[in-house]
């Protein structure tokens, strides 16, 4: 299964339009979709929103 | 990978330790309802995962894991497994906290390794290849998963279908990938640098603008640039304040008191400036208003004074004592007026009385001589009497002749007839003779008195009688007339002696015309003595109101005096009022003037105070701008932050959305690759079970209700495909129950993973014995190749797995008590 969830990656990252730029987060995507969930990706979005202000002081 | 063993402590509904032997490749767990098969499943799951994947947000909230009676207050579960690896999670009982994988401990033993915490967590995902929700979806059919397909709502079973089928990842990570939080946070950035600009970059040049005008204005109102300063708004205070004292001096009040020493104070100053100076406009308008009114005052004051003057000095030339004089006769004419008047109403009202009497009286003298002339006189009538009586003697003896001769002629006739000739024994008359005269007279009497003749002078008699009595009457009523007119006439005789009374003169026959013309003459009378009753009121009252205006009069004049006195504050009777009266008026008139005078201070001290005020607004202007200036580089550093912010956020939305799209794109394609796929694997293990004896093969159809949340409609058709219908429409909930099954199993053998394991829990919940006994084999037949571990709360599928299977484990639960679940 966890070989099923490689294969989805891949097939995520050929559909992407900006595979270079963005396998990155799908991966760490994918990573919090395993772990967590939908709930632990909301919330991790929310986290990353919050990483980005922090690092700007804004 | 299989499961060998379970032991499990203080979990959910078991409380004391429990050991499970697992080591066969069919066990069957029976029990009735409520006796804890369902814990021991959600045990396995739990020690893998840490969590109860279906649960709800209540089941999360409570601390339901760990039994309520466990002495330890501890849930314990170790699993082992056949390849030798020990899996043991424990969990210490919180107060209402949350429930998760991070609050229990785990530890797994695995080929001489002994790991903790995330690092045995991961280990047990690659060990299975399975996470928590494909657990559910391949090797746990739970009993929420039958009940979605046989109760559900469309939604409900349509998320069961989405994780059976594998999509679970794809629909987790369309669930909780949503760009748009990102683009909120953007928007928010944004709004916060235009923020900046608007409040730093655009009031800074706002500002410098608005100082240049205002300064400008200022200059060309007379105020040079150099005086746009504290000193300059010191200056102007003072100004204002001199202005202020010489105005409150020429009103007669205290000056207010202003401190033009400080600069900082400046605005509160001018904001007392601003108020005394509304005070003091308050007073020139109230003195100025007082002073319009005492002139008013005063000059009407005057003009009465000079009008009652004048008003008595016409009515000097009245001469008062005559005035009252006439009056006084007046009054005495008109009291002898009315006493006339009085008398000769009573008189014509008696006179009136008397007309009455004198027309009834004449009326019915008139009527008893009517009378008595037609009865005549009494002579008349007693001679009348008398010849009537005659008439009568006349009668009466001719009537008692008649009746003896009628009485003795018979009787003679009778004897003549017997006698014999001789003499009559009475008269010695010859009876010869007498028979000759009875002959005779019976002649004479046959000739003129017969029967008739005696019955006429009969009624003739009673006539006379009556005519009698009649002509009695007459004499009697002929006396009482004349009676009568004797005392009407003497009554007239008196009447017109109360006549003489009344009209001073004698009357005059007829005594009616008499009186009427009497009456007239007396109405003639009253008439004009009322008109001079009325002449002599009025006279009267033109009198008194005279007199009475000729009071009232002095009465004014004597107010007016008395009002004067009081105002100019001199004796009443002083000889010349008029005179101090015209000067007070000019006094106050001088004093209105210098009211009027005193206005044109008012706007020289607003335009003063305006001056101060342009001035100190230009000052805190600049001061604010002095600010502003200063804190615009850490505005600009902030700004810059916000755009690098911005630019990172864009980043990770565009990240987001790339993947989103990504996401639901393969999403679209792989349901219906992924149902086509499975499609003929459910049909073979639907129908391997017991499927429809008609709708032979299922099928799922897939509709995109939005984008990335798919709807699942279950269809069944007939071989032929000539016939379909919905599942939920047609299917009896045992065909319904085996469908759920069916789907389930194809997934357990589509996706690949390492738990080689079926754990069924009451995979008959709703079936009839014939699909009981199909469902009894076919998991005989699966165990073949997989570990099938099936509870259930009916004895008889638990017997006929028994009886189909030659090696297997029974366990049977006793009812749950609080000392937990025990196995037989």
């Amino acid at each position: 299964m966890a070989d099923a969830l490689e294969t989805l990656r891949e097939q995520l990252t050929a559909k992407l339009a900006d595979p270079q730029k963005h396998s990155s987060i799908l991966e760490a995507v994918l990573e919090i979709v395993r772990g967590s969930g939908s709930k632990g990706l909301k919330k991790q979005v929310q986290q990353w929103i919050a990483d980005i202000k922090a690092k700007e002081g804004v | 990978m299989q499961l060998k063993g379970l032991q499990i402590e203080g979990f959910r509904g078991i409380n004391q330790p429990l050991s499970v032997p697992l080591n066969r490749q069919v066990i069957v767990i029976s029990g009735s309802n409520g006796s804890g098969k369902t814990s021991i499943f959600q045990a396995i799951e739990w020690c893998l995962f840490g969590l109860l994947d279906f649960s709800g947000t209540e089941f999360q909230r409570e601390d339901a894991v760990v039994n309520d009676f466990h002495s330890g207050e501890e849930a314990r579960v170790i699993l082992t497994l056949d390849d030798g690896t020990v899996i043991t999670r424990t969990r210490k009982k919180k107060a209402r906290t949350g429930f998760g994988k991070q609050d229990s401990q785990l530890e797994v033993i695995q080929e001489n390794r002994h790991l903790k915490g995330e690092e045995a967590q991961d280990s047990i995902l690659d060990l299975l290849g399975l996470n928590t929700e494909e657990f559910g979806a391949v090797a746990h059919l739970r009993q929420e998963t039958i009940r979605s397909f046989i109760q559900g709502t469309p939604a409900e079973r349509s998320q069961t279908i989405d994780k059976m089928i594998g999509l679970f990842h794809l629909r987790e990570l369309i669930s909780g990938l949503d760009p748009t939080v990102v683009d909120k946070e953007v928007n928010q950035l944004e709004r916060r640098v235009a923020d900046i600009e608007q409040t730093m970059i655009q009031a800074i040049i706002l500002s410098r603008k608005m100082i240049m005008k205002q300064e400008d204005a200022l200059e060309e109102s007379g105020i040079p640039r150099e005086r746009i300063s504290e000193i300059g708004v010191l200056e102007g205070l003072r100004e204002i304040s001199g202005q202020l004292a010489t105005l409150a001096g020429s009103l007669g009040v205290p000056a207010p008191t202003l401190d033009s020493s400080s600069a900082e104070a400046a605005r509160q100053v001018t904001s007392q400036a601003k108020e005394a100076v509304r005070e003091l406009g308050e007073r020139r308008f109230q003195s100025f208003s007082q002073t319009e009114r005492t002139i008013g005052e005063l000059t009407q004051l005057q003009h009465d004074l000079e009008r009652a003057t004048k008003d008595l000095e016409t009515a000097a030339g009245v001469d008062v004592k005559a005035l009252i004089t006439q009056r006084d006769k007046a009054s005495d004419r008109r009291g002898q007026l009315q006493k006339r008047w009085t008398e000769l109403k009573t008189r014509s009202s008696g006179l009136s009385r008397l007309q009455h009497r004198i027309t009834a009286v004449e009326a019915e003298l008139r009527q008893t001589a009517n009378h008595l002339e037609g009865q005549g006189s009494v002579k008349e009538a007693e001679a009348r009497l008398r010849k009537i009586r005659d008439e009568m003697e006349i009668v009466v003896a001719a009537r008692k002749t008649a009746r003896t001769l009628e009485t003795l002629l018979p009787a003679a006739a009778e004897y003549l007839q017997v006698a014999q000739p001789g003499r009559c024994p009475v008269c010695q008359q010859a009876i010869t003779d007498l028979r000759v005269t009875i002959e005779h007279l019976q002649q004479e009497i046959q000739a003129s008195h017969e029967a008739r003749k005696a019955q006429e002078l009969e009624n003739r008699w009673r006539t006379l009688k009556e005519t009698e009595l009649e002509q009695e009457r007459l004499v009697a009523d002929i006396r009482e007339t004349e009676k009568q007119l004797a005392r009407l006439l003497k009554e007239l005789e008196e009447l017109n002696k109360e006549l003489v009374k009344v009209t001073d003169v004698a009357p005059i026959e007829p005594l009616g015309d008499f009186v009427a013309q009497q009456l007239t003459a007396m109405a003639e009378q009253i008439e004009l003595i009322q008109q001079d009753i009325s002449e002599v009121e009025i006279t009267v009252a033109t009198i008194d109101g005279k007199l009475r205006s000729l009071k009232e009069k002095q009465e004014q004049l004597r107010r007016c005096q008395e009002r004067i006195a009081e105002e100019l504050d001199v004796p009443v009777d002083s000889e010349d009022l008029l005179t101090p009266l015209q000067n007070r008026v000019e006094k106050n008139q001088q004093r209105l003037k210098e009211w009027e005078g005193l206005a044109n201070a008012f706007p020289v001290l607003d335009r003063a105070i305006d001056r101060v005020e342009r001035i100190l607004g230009i000052l805190e202007a600049k001061k604010r701008l002095a600010e502003l200036e200063r804190e615009y580089p850490t505005a600009l550093e902030e700004k810059e932050a916000l755009q690098r912010a911005i630019e990172e956020l864009n980043d990770l939305k565009l990240g987001l959305q790339d993947i989103y799209h990504a996401a639901t794109e393969h999403q679209r394609s792989v349901v219906g690759g992924a149902l086509a796929a499975l499609q003929p694997i459910i049909n073979v293990r639907y129908n391997r079970i017991l499927g429809h004896p008609e709708y032979a093969e299922l099928q799922i159809e897939p509709e995109e209700e939005k984008k990335g949340v798919y709807r699942y409609w279950i269809a069944a058709r007939n071989p032929a495909g000539t016939h379909s219908t919905y599942i939920i429409t047609r299917f009896s909930t045992s065909q319904r129950n085996v469908a759920a099954v069916a789907i389930f199993l194809a997934m357990a053998e589509h996706l690949q993973h390492n738990l080689n394991v079926l754990l069924m829990d009451d995979p008959t919940q709703s079936m009839d014995p014939e699909h009981r006994k199909a469902m009894a084999r076919f998991l005989v037949e699966e165990s073949k190749s997989k570990q099938v571990i099936v509870a259930t709360e009916d004895p008889a599928f638990a017997e006929m797995i028994v009886q189909s299977s030659g090696r297997l484990l029974h366990y049977q639960l006793r009812p749950w008590t609080t000392e937990g679940v025990a196995l037989r």
